[in-house]
């Protein structure tokens, strides 16, 4: 039986990579006894992976991974049983059974949700420039941003706003901002929300060029046909 | 998203992305333990000087850190030396050495506990007790620092750090750091003078307070007289064994790394001690005596560990796996278990014999990796004196063995500078590497194929508490031209490949190894000059090394390359391994007229040991 799980990603869990993520989620089905399915092949791997990996440094209230067991389980027990192998910062949050074998994750993710915060920007002026900033970011029509290409290394422009659905302050006080985004993310089509912040601090001006920010993915969504933004969660 | 952090946190988060893995210096894995505050005492840092991913390899701080953490009101937390990339910014930020558990500094520590594994790493320690804030010599800490106690293999030579250490636990732990941390609570509660826990200490069997004898020297720079301040100090600290590993405490459920370690595998040491007497090896005398774990207890261990850890490989440990009284069947149990749960095993130092054959066969199925042989030395004579039970014949029907069952691969270790060597055993070990070549030419109609011979040769270096302890080390020049005699012997033979240790590495690893109290300060001076990871070829800077050695007043030529006096006070003469220093002359003496002696399981060889402890 194929499953998703939705997991959290918080505190010092994001200094850990995806690949050691891989590791420490084998370890964890191997304690609680959830025996995997394997590759077939010279070097068999077990079927299990994990959509869309991470950047290193980001929090994350909804990552995914999906395997495939050798026994079927029901999603509860799974999710009772993982729920209690995961170390401080990871949280298992839902289990669903996939009907769908073939497609993988990957394939079907097309947008990500993330929270860019900052609580350093101490003074109500920094605040209101970083607010600024993102109605700036808005209201473009296109972003250019200049981009080498991994494979010729041929510097190319591409439009970043155009894989921004949706950018809003979600809060700003005297104590943080917080900047919701809804963007691109997938195999085919995808930004990390790092660029935005580059621009973000462009647009604030030389100034607020050394405030740190933080990411945080919250969601991941496949498209409706009529483009309604459906939660990984959901499907199965 | 925004949590509460202490104000070493906020400095860790805010630059610990800027270093080569982050997950070095974060802590929280799986079973590392954090105490409730309120439970807690006593708090002792457990220091392993060398990067994170070499300490969390090693069982002895794993072992230790279950025997302090099941004391209720102790709380133990690991640290690590940091990468010289984090260094920098630990320095520039100025975020003293902390606990990898709750991120404290290690300086408000009650102990800070270091072991220390190898020579290379004596830099290293001194490092992290700079970091950690505290003066590197004992007499210059405070009242309020930690006591700073060191132990592991290294220190059966205490010497070299003997000023810097507040004491030295010799021998295994288990055992004595429960005793040590019933002084230090009635210590603690006492409020008395840090001169009075270390008192205290002397009363502890394997415990050496080093600032309670003072060493003379005489005018050739040798030992005068050991002398003691203390009336109390013991005039030998006999080592502390575990007598019965059955009971001793095992770590079933060791932290679990997050990134990937040297040894990153579920590991269970079947027994300690070797009965061989390989008269250069220095494990081989100060583990003694053989003690092993019973097969039920090991493969308890086994099943716990594996079920606490989620490992997909599983290592045995000890100093030689084909030694252990039931190999057969313990090995042949555990691949039975391993099989049940989809876990791997690994098996280090198997006896060539057809049993291991038929284990590594199952084991490494279609991936063959590559067969081991260390037969030491190039000739039967050389292999004579060193006492290495180890014939030609048995290294050649191995590798006709492997190459049928579908080896290619035959790594072979040497070493070259050992007492009584000629360029005839050099020419023994090129010679070795042909005939094994041919085996496999024989085999396979004429042609070398996929055959991949690696012969790697070390630096002979003289260690203490061996038969070998008197012994003058080859110098620079001795081993360079060894190695080009080697080199130039193995070049026509394309399939076989050289590789050799860099000298001036074992010409320091030589000093520190006899060093005496006097290389404190050259060790410290090394420091101030910049020197750290000094195992590590691409931070190890010789000449730094010896400028330290010239600005301290230090021949390092002394201790390493001298023939020392078989009537001299040892530096180490002060620290008991139960093995005699008259068995260690005897078999000096045996070497030198190329006698062997019997593995003492044929036959009891009195060195000692049994005069102590029990065999």
């Amino acid at each position: 039986m194929k499953y998703l799980v939705k997991w959290t990603k918080q505190g010092s869990m994001k200094y850990i990579s995806h690949l050691d993520i891989m590791r420490l989620f084998q370890r964890a089905l191997k304690r609680t006894d959830i025996k995997l399915r394997y590759s077939e092949g010279y070097s068999p791997h077990p079927k299990m992976s994990i959509a869309q990996p991470l950047s290193l440094g980001y929090t994350s209230r909804g990552e995914y991974i999906e395997f495939e067991t050798q026994t079927d389980l029901a999603a509860e027990d799974i999710l009772g049983r993982l729920a209690g192998a995961m170390p401080e910062g990871i949280d298992i949050v839902s289990c669903s059974v996939l009907k769908d074998t073939k497609k993988a994750m990957g394939a079907i993710i097309t947008k990500g949700e993330y929270l860019i915060g900052c609580d350093e920007a101490k003074t109500g002026k920094e605040i209101k420039a970083l607010c600024e900033a993102a109605a700036y970011f808005k209201s473009m029509e296109k972003i250019l941003v200049k981009k080498v290409q991994k494979k010729s290394g041929k510097e190319t422009e591409v439009d970043i706003r155009a894989k921004v659905r949706s950018i809003t302050v979600e809060e700003a006080s005297s104590e943080r901002a917080l900047i919701r985004v809804v963007v691109d993310t997938g195999s085919n089509s995808h930004l990390n929300p790092e660029l935005i912040i580059v621009k973000l601090k462009e647009y604030m001006g030389e100034k607020l060029q050394g405030l740190e920010f933080h990411v945080q993915r919250e969601e991941m969504y496949t498209e409706s046909e009529k483009g309604e933004l459906i939660p990984l969660y959901l499907l199965g | 998203m925004f949590e509460i952090k202490s104000e070493i946190q906020k400095k860790i988060e805010k630059n610990v992305m800027r270093v080569e893995k982050p997950a070095r210096y974060i802590g929280g894995e799986l079973h590392s333990i954090k105490k409730d505050p309120e439970q807690v005492k006593m708090r002792v840092a457990f220091g392993f000087p060398d990067l994170y991913e070499i300490g969390m390899s090693n069982l002895g701080l794993q072992i230790l850190y279950k025997v302090l953490n099941d004391i209720p009101d102790v709380q133990c937390e690991r640290v690590y030396s940091p990468d010289v990339d984090f260094e920098g910014i630990m320095r520039e930020e100025e975020i003293p050495l902390y606990t990898m558990e709750t991120k404290t500094p290690v300086i408000d520590a009650d102990i800070f506990a270091i072991t220390v594994q190898y020579e290379m790493l004596a830099t290293n320690v001194l490092n992290m007790i700079d970091l950690a804030g505290m003066e590197i010599f004992a007499k210059d800490r405070k009242e309020s620092d930690p006591f700073v106690i060191m132990g592991g293999p290294c220190t059966y030579n205490p010497e070299p750090l003997a000023e810097v250490a507040d004491a030295f636990s010799i021998g295994e732990g288990e055992e004595v750091w429960v005793e040590i941390m019933d002084k230090f609570r009635e210590w603690k509660e006492s409020g008395k003078e840090k001169i009075e826990f270390l008192k205290d200490l002397c009363e502890i069997d394997g415990m050496y307070v080093p600032s309670f004898y003072e060493f003379d020297y005489n005018e050739d720079g040798t030992i005068k007289e050991i002398r003691k301040t203390y009336d109390k100090a013991p005039d030998l600290i006999m080592k502390r064994i575990v007598q019965d590993l059955d009971s001793a405490p095992y770590p079933t459920e060791p932290v679990v790394p997050f990134i990937s370690t040297v040894h990153d595998r579920a590991v269970v040491e079947i027994f300690r001690g070797c009965t061989r007497g390989c008269r250069f090896c220095q494990a081989g005398m100060i583990y003694r005596p053989v003690r092993e774990r019973s097969k039920d207890k090991i493969k308890e261990i086994v099943k716990k560990q594996l079920e606490a850890t989620g490992y997909e490989e599983l290592s045995i440990l000890s100093l030689s796996t084909g030694d252990y009284s039931q190999v057969e069947e313990l090995v042949t149990e555990l691949m039975q278990l391993c099989r049940e749960s989809d876990v791997s095993m690994s098996l280090p130092s198997l006896r060539l014999d057809s049993f291991s054959f038929k284990v590594m066969d199952e084991i490494q199925g279609y991936k063959k990796s590559g067969l081991t042989f260390a037969p030491e030395a190039g000739t039967q004579r050389l292999r004579n004196i060193i006492n290495k039970d180890i014939s030609d014949e048995e290294i050649y029907s191995a590798a006709r063995q492997a190459f049928e069952l579908g080896w290619n691969s035959i790594k072979l270790y040497f070493m070259v500078g050992l007492p009584g060597e000629t360029d005839e055993d050099l020419a023994g070990i090129a010679q070795i590497a042909r005939n094994i070549v041919d085996i496999y030419k024989e085999q396979h109609g004429g042609k070398t194929g996929r055959l991949n011979v690696t012969v790697s040769v070390s630096n002979f270096v003289p260690k203490p508490h061996t038969p070998f302890q008197w012994f003058p080390q080859n110098t620079d020049a001795e081993f360079s031209r060894k190695h080009q005699f080697i080199k130039e012997l193995i070049k026509p033979m394309k399939c076989v490949r050289l590789n050799y240790h860099d000298s001036a590495t074992s010409y320091l690893e030589g000093v520190l190894a006899r060093g005496d109290r006097r290389l404190n300060k050259a060790i410290a001076e090394a420091l101030r000059l910049g020197c750290k990871f000094d195992g590590w070829g691409e931070h190890f800077d010789f000449q730094k090394w010896l400028q330290a050695f010239d600005n301290t007043g230090i021949d390092p030529e002394f201790y390493a390359r001298r023939a020392w006096g078989y009537d001299e006070i040892l530096p180490w003469d002060l620290i008991g391994t139960s093995v005699e220093k008259e068995f260690y002359l005897e078999e000096n003496k045996k070497a030198a007229a190329g006698e062997i002696t019997k593995d003492c399981r044929e036959g009891c060889n009195a060195c000692g040991v049994n005069k102590v402890f029990r065999c």
